[in-house]
């Protein structure tokens, strides 16, 4: 189950992987559950997580501002755009329009996670 | 004006959000069930760790999280684990304004003594993450029999260090840049949150173009933190001046 295609695991530092590995850590703290299986938990998420944004989202988005800096570091592309302007196309109900002072972007190369280096900028993982 | 633009019709651009994260929870929990069983793990836990992460995530209030019909999948499982030492579902659901889930900057602490975050429930809230001592620990363990890491360490921190000058010895400008680069992302990810709550944008891309000032991208697969709430977008162009 764990082999064959790899996955991202940078998006476990959204909310909802946030959230998860937060629970993770409790169970782990309380002695529930062994290290080894919340690893499988989180790898499972990454793959569920890519699975579910690729068939489960169709709407589109528009982002405009400021690029404050960019980096580019093995595949993984940084931007902090000052001033970021979003329009999300909602789905037959009209743009909206989400501003904000700041927001920073972390891209990873579309495509398959490349083994070995599939973790991206913010990922950190039980190892 | 924006700002209430924005508060006004956020429940109806982000109303994706609650479902795909419901899907996303509903196959992560399917899918480990099996590596429960060969654990030997009672599925208590899993229904536990279900609800535990559907609490945080509620927590979080990133997006309108009404209870969805699906959801009948024992939001509470009674905690009947029996060796629940802390009961968390306690709390959690009776502050959720005061004791937001952390940092977005998902923190995994190493296996072992590295996992223990004890004062967090307990204390009720404030989340004291400190990881530094810990992975200290780890790499001392996993330095294994030969210990001897001293000369080792000298010698590395020797050869990176010299960033008074933010340069490497054999660094030409263009790598300053991206030195000051990264401070300035570090000073971002550190002094611009107030409440450990960052906005961000998880995504792959697809192209990232430059001509002179201008840059051009295609994100794709993208989960956007923003002013607290949560957006997902299947394709996104930026367009943006540096």
């Amino acid at each position: 189950m764990s082999g064959g295609q790899s996955y991202y695991e940078f998006y476990r530092g959204s909310s909802i992987g946030t959230a998860l590995t937060d629970a993770l850590d409790e169970l782990i703290t309380q002695g529930d559950i062994p290290p080894q299986l919340a690893m499988r938990v989180l790898q499972q998420f990454d793959k569920s997580l890519t699975e579910c944004l690729q068939k489960g989202v169709k709407n589109k988005t528009t982002v405009k501002g400021h690029l404050a800096t960019y980096r580019l570091c093995d595949d993984v592309w940084t931007f902090v755009i000052k001033d970021p302007q979003f329009k999300m196309e909602g789905v037959g109900a009209g743009a909206e329009t989400v501003t904000a002072p700041k927001i920073k972007i972390v891209a990873c190369k579309s495509g398959d996670a490349p083994e070995g280096k599939k973790s991206g900028a913010k990922s950190n993982d039980f190892s | 004006m924006s700002v209430i633009i924005s508060l006004l019709s956020c429940k109806r651009s982000n109303k994706i959000v609650p479902q795909t994260y419901r899907s996303i929870i509903d196959d992560v929990i399917a899918n480990v069930k099996v590596d429960f069983e060969e654990y030997g793990m009672e599925e208590e836990l899993l229904l536990n760790l279900q609800a535990k992460w559907e609490a945080r995530l509620l927590e979080t209030r990133v997006a309108d999280f009404a209870r969805a019909p699906g959801s009948s999948s024992s939001p509470e499982p009674g905690e009947g684990g029996g060796n629940e030492g802390v009961s968390p579902n306690s709390t959690i659901p009776t502050n959720p304004v005061s004791s937001p889930p952390g940092p977005s900057s998902g923190i995994f602490p190493p296996p072992g003594q590295g996992l223990a975050l004890p004062g967090r429930n307990l204390n009720g809230g404030d989340d004291v993450r400190v990881k530094a001592e810990p992975s200290d620990d780890i790499m001392r363990i996993r330095g294994g029999a030969s210990e001897d890491v001293k000369p080792v360490i000298t010698i590395d921190s020797n050869r990176p260090e010299p960033n008074a000058a933010g340069l490497l010895p054999g660094d030409d400008i263009i790598d300053s840049d991206l030195d000051d680069s990264d401070d300035e992302l570090r000073d971002d990810a550190e002094g611009g949150d107030d409440d450990g709550d960052t906005d961000i944008v998880f995504c792959v891309y697809d192209k990232v173009q430059r001509v002179k000032n201008k840059w051009k991208t295609v994100f794709k697969d993208g989960m956007i933190h923003v002013n607290g709430r949560d957006y997902l977008f299947a394709k996104c162009n930026g367009e943006f001046e540096w």
